[in-house]
């Protein structure tokens, strides 16, 4: 009997896990060897603490490029997770042996580095400038995707290999690996036997696929050799120390390599001389969806929840198989919680029957227990009357779950995480995978304090929270709603901003400087500022307006000063709610105002109209934004341009009808202005389009002043009788437009009175003027003293 | 009895050697009152190659699993309701169903907007009821009542046709599996191996909604319309072969061309776009269902046969193709000669279509 014993599993799968612990029982192995890098041995201790839960992962990383970084996800279920507690409970030596990292990510590295050499130099010999560029960045990005894709995949990609499973399912009648492998696998209680097939399946496999297992990549080829070798290595070393019963754990598909007899002195050439960089590991956080296929990261499985279920429900039967429900109803049972949570009828009487029709399919089909298959097809059948939808609504929870790991506060971190960490904790704001909208109340210092952290991580590039726009005018200036959901990779987001700094303070102010220096336009640096505000980070503040400053002054655009103005109104204005010193803003804000104005007129001058309207919604925004500030002198400059640009004769006309507009809501301009400036545009000699134009732009997508004023109703009436066919036709699309953006209601009011015609009006305006009766106005005064509550 | 005149023959008479041939070589168990087991049932009706070397002919061509599902539910005393767009062989399936597992798809109630409970319940015979007052000899017993007694498949057609106070008696029917005869003081006990199969149709949606009660005791499977274009193909292809020896259809069998197009121009109008997507077309209010498709055919068939030469020709389908897709003489009628005029004259091998079409306006 050998000492090595090879326990070939499929990476998260309940039944390998099951069995595997069987298997160690019966085995009672005196050495460990799993397929894993080896850098994680030092965070292994890790593993038994009592806060460690999983799905976690380990993440090794180069301190230096904190890019490259790799994941290697456990779920309670994964059998590399089982065994390597096993290990630990009874103090059995357990080491991965994979090829370390310090070396796959520098072959990466060197790999990476050379087809961008090789990119740029057929760019220099053959390819036109602007295709270089194409090329480049596409390669510049592929190449990152698989320094981490691979290794948290151990099982690499291409069809074949990615499911060499689907070869024997195919041969069994499956329709895929998956099922296959659920079926025959996960889904049944085997013991030991179970990898001596496999073993001899996967063995088989690959020897027959021969050359067509050869990787059709030279790169990932040479990879896969060296993995093999290096695990062969470790395995002879673990032989050598004298241990009697060696347990090796690796992906099924590794066994023919590691079974293989090479010399150990052929394995010691070709791993010499590998490149190396500083590798660090830790432990983080995961999460189901990230082991489901869909999210991207590949680790290769569909259904976490019905693995877990697998699982669980495997521990149970094994503890205490006399009590243990079937695994059918425990299931079904699941898939009732949930309909019932999202308001879907669903009885204990559907759960029987529907628990019927799994055991019969599975009989049909000859199988032992219902599998998810015949789960699904029973839930559709009877729970949703073979309503899909209503199973989609649930499927994401019931089959990826919404479960996070936890990891013990001992593992290495860096200090810009521990600060981060230390903060969540002081504030009682606890990363979740769940996706849920936090509330906060800007008057309490807490709540003020945890808008300061979802502000600052948002600086680094870390939306934990996404800011949702006060939608009911209840929530006044000093509430702010969050939706808040945690995502495993922001722990390598929070590692990859150690580079700005190593509290958050810091890196979110260093970021934000960096940011400034490359923004582009006004408008974003304000944006910026109004960020950088929200997240009370006063150092930055000043410098970043500085910049914006000092950019003003020798900024000729005037729409982006426009565009500038919105932010900073809303930090002026809101700023006072979360105590910060708004002075400073309020300044700036004063300067680019005067300047805005003084360039306003012109920049509204020999515009064409698609310009015109764009910058509609500029001078609006900004309009409010004056508004917003309330300064005298300000707002008398920004009146002062307005009424430039109506008597400009060069404006465009939307914008002359809109500054009109403006001047007449803010009481500039008394009702005759607007009369005259109306029939002065309207008149017959214009050419209608302009003067279509200029209506637009002083209704203003708003017909109360149509409505309420007499003389511009009539004015308006006037133009429009007064207008040729050929005119008429003309301007209609454009007439046409401006009401169409009236509410209906107000189109409703426009049409009765335009049906009623000009001798209406004169009707109503007697009606306005009643008679007034001082003895019968006087009548309900004591009342509404009374209820007032004011003295007679 | 004289099946062999009959113009449509039971699913039991049609493919009685299929069922004589399985049963003898079936060896799985049967539940109780049933002619076949379970596997057996779903062998008859997708097809299968037995061991003796007998072939059996495929009744639905598409999934296997729906019809496992339909199966395991009439296995465990369910009752089965099929739904799903006009034409996608609800009704079918449920014969087949009947037939293979009772041998009698006859315990049939034609689901309508006047079926009242007398015809799901029980009746009375006046004349008997008058002269000797209520009797077992008075009663006149329903299909339904019929399969509790014996162990059988009743059959529900439309059953969201059905006034929604009717529909209601079923759930006792289904649930305690009796029926009560107050009248008599008695009541029928359904016997083991009875199950009732329903169908209904989703474009009468909301016209009269299963009970919340109704449909617990349902399970629910939806067939769906034929996934791809060779599948339609062959489904018309092999019903419209075997309505033609049923019907006794004097032409050739069609030739695959004609029916190849007559699908491909269903496909298109109910998708509303050209097979090779470049296209947008209106959508007529037909529902243009495989069925639909299948008596266009057998419409052009006879056509040809007792007044061509025998052989499918366009001219031949061109009025059973029109009066399939215009259901609204107006609205339709646009629809269609859009289509004809954009899309049927554009193709090359298709003008005889196209002018056989236009000479019908």
């Amino acid at each position: 009997m050998s000492k090595v014993h090879y326990f070939g599993i499929r990476h998260h799968g309940p039944g390998c896990a099951r069995s595997l612990l069987h298997a160690f029982e019966a085995l009672q192995p005196d050495c460990v060897l799993v397929e894993g890098p080896p850098e994680g041995e030092g965070v292994l201790a890790a593993l038994l603490s009592e806060q460690m839960q999983p799905p976690v992962a380990l993440l090794s990383y180069c301190p230096d490029e904190p890019r490259r970084a790799v994941y290697h996800p456990f779920a309670v279920f994964s059998p590399e997770w089982q065994a390597l507690r096993w290990a630990l409970q009874r103090q059995v030596p357990a080491s991965f042996i994979d090829l370390p990292l310090i070396h796959q990510l520098a072959l990466a590295k060197a790999r990476e580095e050379e087809q961008a050499a090789q990119v740029a130099q057929e760019a220099a010999e053959e390819a036109p400038a602007t295709e270089a560029v194409a090329t480049d960045t596409d390669t510049g990005t592929e190449p990152s995707a698989d320094a981490t894709a691979p290794a948290a995949t151990p099982e690499p990609e291409p069809s074949y290999r990615s499911d060499p499973l689907n070869w024997l399912a195919q041969a069994a009648g499956h329709a895929d690996g998956e099922s296959w492998w659920n079926h025959t696998v996960e889904e049944r209680g085997d013991g030991e036997e179970l990898f001596a097939a496999i073993a001899e399946a996967m063995t088989t496999l690959r020897a027959d696929l021969g050359e067509q297992a050869q990787e059709s990549c030279p790169y990932r080829a040479r990879r896969e050799l060296l993995r093999e070798a290096y695990m062969r290595q470790r395995i002879r070393e673990a032989v050598k120390k004298g241990h009697e019963r060696i347990a090796v754990v690796c992906g099924a598909w590794h066994l023919g390599g590691l079974q293989a007899t090479v010399k150990a002195s052929a394995d010691n050439a070709l791993l010499k001389g590998l490149p190396k960089l500083k590798v660090q590991s830790t432990w983080v956080p995961w999460t189901y969806r990230h082991l489901s296929r869909d999210s991207g990261y590949g680790a290769g499985i569909e259904a976490p929840g019905w693995y877990e279920h697998l699982w669980l429900h495997g521990q149970a039967a094994d503890a205490n198989p006399a009590t243990v429900p079937p695994r059918t109803v425990g299931w079904l049972a699941r898939v009732a919680k949930l309909m019932r949570e999202r308001d879907l009828d669903c009885s204990s009487a559907h759960l029987i029957e529907a628990t019927r029709l799994a055991d019969t399919l599975a009989a049909l089909r000859q199988r032992p227990q219902a599998g998810l298959e015949e789960l699904h097809e029973a839930t559709r059948t009877v729970l949703t009357m073979g309503d899909d939808a209503a199973l989609d609504f649930i499927a994401d929870a019931l089959l990826v779950g919404q479960r996070m790991g936890q990891v013990p506060p001992d593992v290495p971190t860096v200090p810009l995480q521990k600060d981060v960490e230390q903060q969540q904790k002081s504030l009682r704001l606890k990363p979740e995978a769940t996706h849920r909208t936090l509330d906060l109340d800007l008057r309490q210092p807490n709540d003020l304090a945890r808008s300061h952290l979802l502000h600052r991580l948002r600086l680094i590039d870390l939306p934990w929270g996404k800011p949702r726009a006060n939608s009911r005018s209840s929530t006044g200036t000093f509430h702010e709603i969050w939706a808040l959901q945690w995502q495993p990779e922001f722990a390598v987001r929070l590692i990859e901003a150690s580079q700005w700094g190593q509290t958050l303070v810091a890196a979110a102010s260093a970021a934000s400087l960096e940011r400034a220096h490359k923004a582009e336009t006004l408008s974003a640096l304000s944006q910026l500022v109004q960020e950088v505000l929200l997240a009370d980070l006063e150092p930055a503040v000043q410098a970043i307006t500085r910049i914006l400053e000092n950019r003003a002054a020798v900024n000729g655009d005037t729409v982006q000063l426009l565009e500038a103005l919105p932010p900073l109104a809303n930090v002026f204005r809101y700023g006072n709610v979360r105590q910060t010193d708004t002075g400073m803003v309020a300044h700036m804000l004063d300067g680019l105002i005067v300047r805005a104005a003084i360039g306003l007129p012109l920049a509204c001058s020999g515009i064409d109209d698609d310009g015109a309207h764009q910058l509609r919604g500029t001078i609006l925004a900004a309009h409010s934004a004056v508004a917003l500030r309330d300064a005298e002198e300000q707002t008398q400059a920004w009146q002062r341009a307005l009424r430039l640009m109506t008597d400009s004769s060069t404006a465009h006309e939307l914008l002359q009808g809109l500054a009109g507009r403006l001047l007449l809501d803010d009481g500039i301009w008394q009702g005759s202005d607007a009369a005259t400036a109306l029939s002065l545009h309207l008149s017959s000699s214009t050419p209608p389009l302009q003067a279509a134009a200029w209506l637009e732009g002083f209704l203003n997508r708003n017909a109360m002043v149509l409505l309420h004023d007499n003389q511009l109703w009539q004015l308006v009436n006037d133009w429009l009788c007064s207008l040729g066919e050929t005119h008429f036709t003309n301007i209609l699309p454009l007439v046409r437009r401006t009401f169409s953006a009236f509410s209906a209601s107000e189109r409703q009011d426009l049409g009765q009175r335009a049906r009623q015609g000009g001798h209406h009006t004169a009707a109503s305006a007697s009606v306005a003027a009643p008679q007034w009766d001082e003895t019968l106005a006087a009548l309900p005064v004591p009342l509404l003293q009374t209820i007032l509550g004011i003295a007679p | 009895m004289s099946t062999a005149n009959a113009l449509r023959q039971h699913a039991e008479h049609q493919f009685a050697h299929e069922l004589e041939e399985l049963k003898k070589v079936d060896k799985h168990p049967r539940p109780a009152n049933w002619e076949l087991s379970p596997w057996a049932v779903v062998s008859y009706l997708m097809g299968d190659k037995l061991d003796n070397g007998f072939e059996l002919s495929a009744k639905y061509i598409g999934s296997r699993r729906l019809m496992e599902i339909a199966v395991s539910t009439l296995a465990t005393d369910r009752a089965l309701l099929l739904y799903g767009v006009p034409g996608t062989a609800k009704s079918w399936v449920s014969e087949h169903l009947a037939a293979a597992v009772s041998g009698n798809s006859t315990l049939l109630i034609q689901g309508t907007a006047g079926t009242s409970e007398e015809q799901l319940r029980y009746g009375w015979n006046y004349a008997q009821l008058l002269a000797h007052g209520p009797s077992e000899k008075a009663l006149v017993p329903s299909p339904l009542m019929n399969a509790m007694r014996d162990g059988k498949i009743a059959r529900v057609e439309e059953l969201t046709r059905i006034p929604a106070d009717v529909q209601d008696s079923l759930i006792t029917v289904l649930s305690e599996k009796t029926l009560p005869i107050p009248e008599l003081g008695s009541e029928v006990q359904a016997v083991r191996g009875f199950s009732v199969i329903a169908t209904a149709n989703n474009r009468d949606k909301g016209v009269n909604e299963l009970s919340a009660a109704l449909k617990r005791r349902f399970n629910t499977v939806v067939l769906p319309v034929p996934s791809s274009e060779d599948e339609e193909v062959s489904i018309v292809v092999k019903r419209v072969h075997e309505m033609g020896r049923a019907l006794q259809l004097p032409a050739e069998p069609p030739a695959l061309k004609e029916v190849r197009r007559i699908v491909q121009i269903f496909r298109e109008l109910r998708s509303g776009r050209t097979l090779d997507g470049k296209t947008q077309l209106k959508s007529p209010s037909s529902s243009l269902s495989t069925a639909e498709a299948i008596s266009v055919i057998n419409n052009g068939m006879a056509l040809a046969g007792h007044f061509g030469d025998g052989v499918l020709h366009p001219h031949d389908v061109a009025a059973g193709l029109i009066g399939a897709v215009v259901k609204d003489p107006v609205q339709d009628a646009v629809v269609w000669k859009e289509y004809l005029d954009i899309v049927v004259k554009e193709r090359e091998d298709w003008k005889s279509l196209y002018r056989a079409c236009k000479e019908l306006e």
